[in-house]
C-alpha cells in the first residue's frame, strides 16, 4: 500500500477540526502545512508553509519556508524564506534568500548562510554587469 | 489575538460541517514526537509518538505507526498502535490493525485478522451500566444482514 515513488506526494498526516495544539520534535522528509499551534523543533526536508491561522513557536531547520501566519523562533533555511503580507515573524533567520512582502512584519536578525562565498559571488556578478554596461 | 480576520467568515465553531484542515504533512516519511491536542480528528500514515488528546476520531492508517498514550472519542486502527488508549466512543481494529497495550472503552470491535494483545477495560464498569457488547466485526455484519 505504501507508494515509495517520490513523484506523487503521499499524505502522511492530516489534522482536521477547529483547533489543534501540538508540541514536540517533528522530522518531516518533505513538506508541512500548518494552520494551528505548533511548538518545539521542526526539521523539514522540503517546504514549510505556515498558513494565515498558523502559529509556530519552534526552532526550524528547513529548505524553503513561506510564512503567512505567525512565527517565533530561530530558523535555518537552505533555500528561500518568504514572509507574506499577513506574515509576522519574530526571531532569527539564517538563509541566503529572504523575501518580505509589503505589510509583512519581521523583527530579528538575518544571517547569510554562505557569508564569504556568497558575498564574493555577488560582487563578481555586479562588477561583470558594470563591465558589460561600459 | 494574533488571528487574522478572514473576510466575512468569522470562525464560529459549527458542528463539524466545515472541517478545516489544520495541519498536513506530505512526503515519503515523517516522524513526530510530542504532545498533541486536537479538537476534532487526525489521520496518521507515519510515525507518531508521545501523548495525544483527540476530541473526535483518531484514524491510524495502514502505514501508520503510533506509540502514544491516547485519549479520544473514536478510534479506527488499520496500522500499528502501541500504548494506552482511552476511548469514550468506539474502537475498531481492522483486519490490518495491530494493537499492543491497554484499551479502555465501552465498545471494541476487532475484525477477523486484526491483532490485539493487551487488556480491555470498560469505562463504566464501576457505574454499573448495562454491559456493552463486544463484537467480532463479522458477527456484527451477519447480525445486521439478518
Amino acid at each position: 500500500m505504501r507508494s515509495q515513488s517520490s513523484g506523487t506526494p503521499v499524505t502522511l498526516l492530516t489534522v482536521t477540526g477547529q483547533t489543534a495544539k501540538m508540541h514536540g520534535k517533528f522530522e518531516i522528509a518533505d513538506s508541512l502545512h500548518v494552520e494551528c499551534e505548533v511548538g518545539g523543533e521542526l526539521i523539514v526536508g522540503g517546504q514549510l508553509v505556515i498558513g494565515e491561522r498558523g502559529e509556530v513557536n519552534a526552532t526550524v531547520r528547513t529548505v524553503d519556508a513561506i510564512i503567512h501566519g505567525t512565527y517565533e523562533g530561530d530558523m535555518v533555511a537552505s533555500g528561500t524564506v518568504e514572509i507574506t503580507v499577513t506574515g509576522r515573524v519574530t526571531g532569527n533567520i539564517e538563509t541566503d534568500s529572504l523575501v518580505i512582502a509589503k505589510g509583512g512584519f519581521f523583527n530579528g536578525n538575518v544571517v547569510k548562510k554562505t557569508r564569504v562565498g556568497g558575498m564574493s559571488v555577488v560582487e563578481s556578478v555586479s562588477s561583470e554587469r558594470i563591465a558589460v554596461a561600459l | 489575538m494574533a488571528f487574522e480576520i478572514l473576510d466575512g467568515s468569522t470562525t464560529k465553531p459549527t458542528a463539524s460541517s466545515s472541517a478545516q484542515q489544520l495541519l498536513s504533512v506530505l512526503g515519503a516519511s515523517a516522524k513526530l514526537e510530542g504532545k498533541f491536542d486536537i479538537s476534532d480528528s487526525i489521520q496518521i500514515e507515519c510515525e507518531v509518538g508521545g501523548e495525544m488528546t483527540v476530541g473526535g476520531k483518531l484514524v491510524i492508517g495502514q502505514s501508520g505507526v503510533v506509540h502514544a498514550d491516547v485519549r479520544t472519542v473514536d478510534a479506527v486502527i488499520m496500522g500499528r498502535y502501541e500504548g494506552n488508549l482511552v476511548a469514550s466512543g468506539d474502537v475498531e481494529i481492522t483486519a490490518t490493525g495491530q494493537v499492543t497495550g491497554n484499551i479502555e472503552t465501552d465498545s471494541l470491535v476487532i475484525a477477523k485478522g486484526g491483532f490485539f494483545n493487551g487488556n480491555v477495560v470498560r469505562i463504566r464498569e464501576a457505574a454499573g451500566a448495562q454491559p456493552a457488547p463486544l463484537y467480532v466485526l463479522d458477527e456484527r455484519r451477519l447480525a445486521a444482514s439478518r
